[in-house]
């Protein structure tokens, strides 16, 4: 007989096994993309030209955002750095993606086949994702909203442990970065609340409560005495309908019905993750459709996540079934970590669609799209626990969860294929850092431009794949999100 | 039996034929009725593969979704290579004004020798017009230049034009080109 300690131990290995493989391999394609020209550059010239200190108060007075910890490790890493920006920008955006896919295969609980099998599909499911993409084709140089990513995450692996007073305190460190690093921050004290009311006590009662009066001193802080307020109407713009509506557009188009703009806004980002339509804001495959110009990876992402999304709304009612079964006949039925895992995601969901209401993106949504695949891989773990024993149902369902796998494994080769194509075009920006379209103003700042020609000879010198060499039709299949 | 609880899962209402297939799930024995469940998951091993290639060939320095053909000067202008193009100029230092060997199937069905800064013009290409320019590329004598500024009328591009002509004696011979729309 098979030792189960050690059929435990030999699932858990595959399934970390894969996360890292899969993030390496990722990773290898991050490394080849140069650090990008546009945001990171004039980021990289403000924390050259100012202090900490400075920094901060900036911060603290700035109008729309407050994101003082954002600008505090972007200061800190460039100065750690001391020249070597290339490598210590994609270490860290390679270890950040590694440690996703491990806190991924760790919240799945994995200790059998059929859960090894749904981290699996959980980490094809979280890099494949049109939400992720953003996180790994730019960078600022330190991409924040994979930052808010791990902190999510982080923050579930918390709540879903054991109870420990270390674990109280680190939950409110963790909020108190993530809310002052960038808005989506907030998400952490949902996913904390979400999973202290679907039972977990990995972060107590008392360290909720004051990650919320926290969060209540954000707000006050925020509104109050900082008076930095939200973003303006025209502050970017964003998808509507069809096409991209351009700032002074959306001010005129939503200045009497802005409510009707942010509706539109929250509704857009919630069905981007559950369909990956629209995109951006923007119902492009819906147009292309009409248009009869539609292209397959347009169909396999919205076959893809409609198909995840479906598994979990299976696992809600199933699960929401069971519960009720259980109460009526007066046995008890307790949260488990997979349900508690499906709670977290609806309530991520809803709460980071509210947060976007600005204006659309699918980065955005990335905290939202990491718990859609942690709960797609614990519903793919769930059926496959309990297949039916009657071949031709167990057949069928096996043809569809085949096809299924395939349009995820398709999306999970596309970030690669696409990263390898965004690596020609942040290189050939590098050419015009200096000319007609420089992204910032050089003019009496030698050690700006001594920066940027650092970073202008670390990019043209790692020479990359040309898009002219690239598989002629394999845009057709795999995805180039931009 | 202490491993049969220590499942993801709690205790939950299933039917005998679920319960069955957990306890074997939860033993890890492959239960072989239901084999094709699992085979479900297989397209997931093909990325997985991939993904085992590529760190591999990291750790020993080979890159098989990563080539890097070498091209000439004229052959990134005609990809539009703006990056290896600034590479082979300013840090291989190569020549921007002899003409270089184009391949079949970049600009046209065949085989060429081409100077870059036509096959810029050519393509259409602004940037990699300015790069050239900025890095020691010339138009020429004036009927070199003018040829350069006629194709550029055929193609219509209109920063194009306004680069060239910026150049030389910064003379406008468009009225010379043969059946020129400006």
């Amino acid at each position: 007989m098979v030792n189960p300690i050690h059929t435990d131990r030999r699932w858990r290995t595959v399934a970390y096994v894969n996360a890292i493989v899969v993030s390496l391999a990722l990773g290898y394609f991050i490394a080849g993309n140069p650090l990008q020209v546009n945001d990171s550059l004039a980021n990289m010239v403000q924390v050259q030209k100012a202090g900490l200190r400075e920094i901060l108060v900036d911060q603290f007075t700035s109008q729309g955002f407050l994101r003082p910890l954002l600008w505090a490790q972007l200061d800190i890493t460039f100065d750690l750095a001391r020249g070597r920006y290339y490598e210590t920008y994609k270490a860290i955006h390679i270890a950040q993606v590694l440690l996703a896919g491990l806190l991924v295969v760790s919240l799945l609980r994995v200790r059998t086949l059929p859960s090894a099998c749904g981290a699996v599909f959980a980490v094809a499911v979280l890099f494949g994702s049109r939400t992720f993409a953003g996180t790994v084709y730019e960078g600022f140089p330190i991409n924040t909203y994979l930052t808010i990513v791990l902190c999510c995450l982080s923050a579930a692996w918390l709540a879903l442990g054991s109870g420990r007073r270390w674990r109280d305190v680190s939950a409110v460190l963790l909020f108190a970065f993530a809310a002052l690093t960038v808005e989506t921050g907030l998400l952490v004290w949902v996913v904390l609340a979400a999973a202290w009311i679907a039972g977990a006590r990995g972060v107590s009662s008392k360290g909720l409560l004051v990650t919320t009066a926290l969060l209540v001193g954000y707000f006050i802080l925020r509104f109050g005495p900082l008076d930095v307020g939200t973003p303006a109407l025209d502050e970017r713009s964003s998808g509507f309908g069809f096409q991209v509506i351009e700032r002074d557009q959306l001010a005129v188009m939503f200045a009497d019905r802005r409510y009707l703009f942010y509706a539109y806004n929250v509704l857009s980002q919630l069905a981007a993750v559950l369909f990956a339509e629209p995109k951006s804001g923007v119902f492009a495959v819906t147009r292309d459709a009409i248009d009869g110009s539609i292209l397959p990876y347009q169909v396999i992402a919205v076959c893809a996540s409609t198909g995840a999304t479906i598994l979990i709304a299976w696992l809600v009612a199933t699960r929401w079934r069971e519960r009720r079964e259980g109460l009526r006949s007066n046995r008890t039925s307790t949260f488990t970590d997979t349900d508690r895992l499906a709670v977290i995601f609806i309530a991520v969901l809803g709460a980071n669609a509210l947060v976007s209401y600005p204006y659309t993106k699918d980065v955005i949504m990335s905290p939202a799209g990491a718990f859609h695949a942690l709960a797609a891989g614990a519903a793919l773990a769930t059926l496959l626990e309990r297949l039916s024993v009657r071949p031709a149902r167990r057949l069928v369902l096996s043809i569809v969860l085949c096809a299924l796998c395939a349009t995820w494994s398709i999306r999970l080769v596309a970030i690669n294929y696409a990263l390898r194509e965004h690596a020609w075009i942040v290189r050939n920006d590098w050419t015009e850092v200096f000319g007609v379209n420089a992204p910032i103003d050089f003019t009496a700042d030698s050690r700006a431009v001594a920066l940027a020609r650092t970073l202008q000879e670390q990019a043209i010198l790692r020479r990359v794949p040309a898009s002219y060499f690239a598989q002629p039709h394999a845009y057709r299949v795999l995805e180039i999100p931009w | 039996m202490n491993f049969l609880r220590s499942a993801s899962t709690a205790p939950q209402f299933r039917s005998p034929a679920t319960v069955r297939d957990t306890v074997l799930a939860e033993r890890g024995a492959v239960d072989p009725v239901s084999w094709p469940a699992y085979v479900a998951v297989a397209p997931l091993a093909v990325p997985l593969m991939l993904a085992v290639v590529v760190v591999a060939g990291w750790a020993v320095d080979v890159h098989p979704f990563w080539s890097t053909p070498d091209v000439t000067l004229s052959e990134a202008a005609a990809i539009r290579d703006a990056g290896e193009l600034y590479r082979l100029l300013v840090y291989e230092h190569q020549d921007p004004n002899r003409p270089w060997p184009v391949r079949a199937g970049m600009d046209g069905t065949e085989p060429d020798n081409v100077l870059p800064l036509e096959m810029a013009v050519r393509v259409k290409r602004a940037e990699i017009v300015r790069i050239l320019l900025d890095h020691g590329a010339t138009v020429g004598d004036a009927a070199a230049r003018t040829r350069l500024i006629c194709i550029a009328v055929t193609t219509n591009e209109r920063d194009v034009l306004d680069a060239l002509l910026a150049t030389g004696d910064r003379t406008d011979p468009r009225a010379k080109c043969p059946s020129s729309s400006e």
